[in-house]
């Protein structure tokens, strides 16, 4: 049953591929500017125990609110950072110490909106390939091998993994070369076939994603090896080769708008970085709901590095991996769901 | 002779096999004190410790200590680390008690003895990656205690250094076959007590529960030391080894764990030892691992450099 909804599915999307499947209204248009790289993590400038100086109170709790509405923590090692950011907003804001900029944050009516200044002034937008290796590793060492198996009884030899608010393409690229890999390292994978769905409102980022070509920056945390085998030089830069552009098609969709994602079905993995943090609770949680909808039976959700959904959501299940997470779909009619 | 009979012949040579591996580790631990690299105040300071904060004597601390000098510089050198939230400089034992306070420097002074226990040459493990592990695993058991409101979060750092005390027992009297113990896990990628199973037919949970005895530990440490891998089996202190247990995994979890990658995927909440604390702490219904999680990996690199510079310094 869940291959022939497969195969429809396939149809519409491939049916989609030349014109936007579902409008885009509400994106907005960053400009290119707005694409700028930035280092991955939130490098602090020194860390606080070894300055040997206790961080303000004040700021611990300006990261606690952080994690409770965005639903992303900054550990102690990044409180400076953390810091940096709450400044540049507090002169934006007026705010003289950050016990005032905490009230702004808590207090007043429009603290959701000045958090969500915060979280953008954070800057988590520049995205890279293999942005988060230890979860890629996940994905091809923990959770295919997982999936395949489940997957062979009755058999059904097709994954489909979802990358959602993928940008300008790193991501659902660097998922497509894992699997790849995998499926060339593993004989017991070759008559296995798999695909990458990814998606995005912002129709310029999608443009950019398409095209495939990258400087080298963003190519830095790729292992050499796939370096050679998935990227062809062009000009001075590095174009994604056309058998990884294959297994990937582009589509834009808001995540937010219900009925656009209704046909996003019978997923195996999700993958949702960096976009849940800009959403307020309500969005979250229908988002994440949603992405329920779209799982197949004990599918993966992955969030962002040090992005959490407690409290969003009690039909999935945190599960650990070696240096990574992941959500894992609940099923209300398992037998198991009984016990919870 | 039928197939069956031969197999049970095999069978039963295996299991005195293994009986013979146990008489040999009993006899050869009765020696461990006379081991000439394990420092002499070992013991003492061990008991010493493990008595509760209020009734350990900073000036018998001081005194005990001081017999060693590379104890000493090592105890010291730890004591200026961020992981123990120094704020100046420390250079005696007394200034390390003072600034830090009695129940820090405990943990400290545990960590350099249980680090003094390796033998330099010849060790089948890495040491630096096994003191990281259990380093690590004392400091999350610690913070995890805390977290539930178990009533003695020192218990659970020092249950914690302990718990792979086996693996030491394991590097020391059996050096031979436990290298192709350590071998075998990293090939194929298992968890010790597997490939110790395997190749062994005993694990570190056994030697462990040997010195422990042979030491004298405390019931509670004891318990944790055999039963850390098979928590429902524990009767006594059940809390403290499922506390130790989930830390254990969580190490090896975030970057803290036997050196490379265990495939595998972890969910708490069906681990039996996360049921045995919810069936004493109901709050731990509302426990954010998440959270948790970031939170500890704040640790994995001040843990990593100090280990890393306690070998460096070759002490
Ligand atoms: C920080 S980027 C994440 C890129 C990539 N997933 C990563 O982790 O590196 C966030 C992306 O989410 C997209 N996004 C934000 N809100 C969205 C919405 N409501 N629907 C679809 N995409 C959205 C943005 O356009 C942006 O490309
Ligand atoms: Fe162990
Ligand atoms: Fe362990």
């Amino acid at each position: 049953m869940p291959c022939r909804l497969r195969r429809r599915w396939l149809l519409r999307v491939s049916d989609g591929i030349d014109g936007p499947l579902l409008g885009s209204k509400g994106a907005p248009q960053l400009t290119h500017g707005e694409l700028r790289m930035r280092t991955e993590t939130a490098v602090p400038a020194e860390n606080w125990r070894r300055l040997g100086k206790a961080p303000d109170p004040y700021l611990q709790r300006i990261r606690d609110v952080v994690y409770q509405v965005a639903g992303i923590f900054q550990s102690d090692e990044n409180l400076p950072f953390l810091e940096e950011c709450a400044r540049k907003r507090m002169q934006a804001v007026d705010a003289n110490s950050l016990r005032q900029y905490y009230d702004r944050l808590t207090v007043r009516r429009d603290r959701e909106a000045e958090l969500h200044r915060l979280v953008g002034e954070m800057n988590l937008g520049e995205t890279c390939f293999f942005r988060n290796p230890l979860q890629l590793e996940a994905l091809r060492r923990v959770v295919l091998p997982a999936i395949c198996q489940d997957k062979n009884r009755p058999p059904c030899h097709h994954v489909r993994v979802w990358s959602a608010g993928c940008a300008t393409g790193e991501e659902p690229y660097s998922l497509a070369m894992s699997l790849m890999e995998t499926m060339e390292a593993e004989e017991t994978l070759q008559e296995w076939t798999f695909e990458v769905l990814a998606t995005d409102w912002n129709n310029g980022f999608l443009e950019k994603a398409k095209e495939g070509i990258y400087s080298l920056h963003a190519l830095r945390h790729v292992p050499p090896s796939l370096q050679q085998k998935c990227f062809r030089p062009c000009r001075d830069q590095f174009q994604v080769t056309d058998e990884v552009k294959a297994m990937v098609s582009f589509h834009p969709l808001n995540l937010l708008e219900e009925h656009s994602v209704s046909w996003a079905k019978d997923m195996d993995a999700i993958f949702c970085c960096n976009v849940l943090i800009h959403f307020d609770g309500s969005a979250q949680r229908q988002t994440i709901q949603r992405f329920h909808d779209s799982l197949l039976p004990n599918g993966y959700l992955f969030v962002g590095n040090s992005e959490s959904l407690y409290g969003v959501s009690d039909n999935f299940r945190l599960v650990h991996f070696p240096g990574s997470t992941a959500y894992r779909k609940v099923c209300l009619q398992s037998p198991a769901a009984g016990v919870i | 002779m039928n197939k069956t009979e031969n197999t049970q012949i095999k069978q039963n040579e295996e299991k005195a096999e293994e009986r013979d591996l146990k008489e040999l580790l009993r006899s050869r631990i009765k020696d461990i004190d006379s081991i000439p690299t394990i420092p002499a105040i070992l013991r003492p300071l061990l008991h010493y410790m493990e008595q509760t904060v209020d009734q350990i004597e900073v000036q018998k601390i001081v005194e005990l200590v001081s017999c060693d000098e590379s104890i000493t510089a090592q105890c010291l050198h730890m004591a200026n680390s961020p992981l123990f939230g120094r704020t100046h400089e420390v250079d005696t034992v007394r200034g390390a008690v003072i600034a830090l306070g009695v129940r820090k420097l405990r943990d400290i002074l545990l960590s350099c003895l249980l680090v003094r226990l390796a033998p330099k040459e010849r060790w089948a493990m890495d040491p630096v990656i096994f003191w990281q592990h259990s380093f690590g695993c004392a400091l999350v058991s610690r913070q995890f205690a805390r977290k539930i409101n178990y009533h003695d979060p020192e218990r659970a750092y020092l249950a914690g250094l302990l718990h792979d005390l086996g693996e030491v027992v394991n590097c020391i009297f059996l050096p031979e076959e436990f290298r192709a113990t350590v071998e075998k896990a990293c090939t194929e990628q298992l968890p010790f007590f597997e490939a110790e199973q395997a190749t062994l037919g005993l694990t570190h949970c056994d030697s462990g529960k040997m010195l422990a005895q042979h030491w004298g530990l405390a019931e509670e440490l004891t318990s944790v030391i055999f039963y850390h891998h098979d928590v429902e089996q524990a009767k006594l202190h059940p809390v403290l080894v499922a506390i130790v247990s989930l830390s254990d995994t969580l190490c090896r979890m975030r970057g803290l764990g036997y050196g490379f990658y265990e495939p595998k995927q972890t969910d708490f909440l069906d681990d039996p030892a996360w049921r045995i604390l919810t069936r004493e702490y109901p709050h731990m219904a509302e426990f954010d691992l998440a959270r948790f999680t970031f939170e500890l990996d704040e640790y994995t690199l001040q843990v990593r450099e100090l280990v890393s510079s306690i070998f460096s310094k070759g002490s």
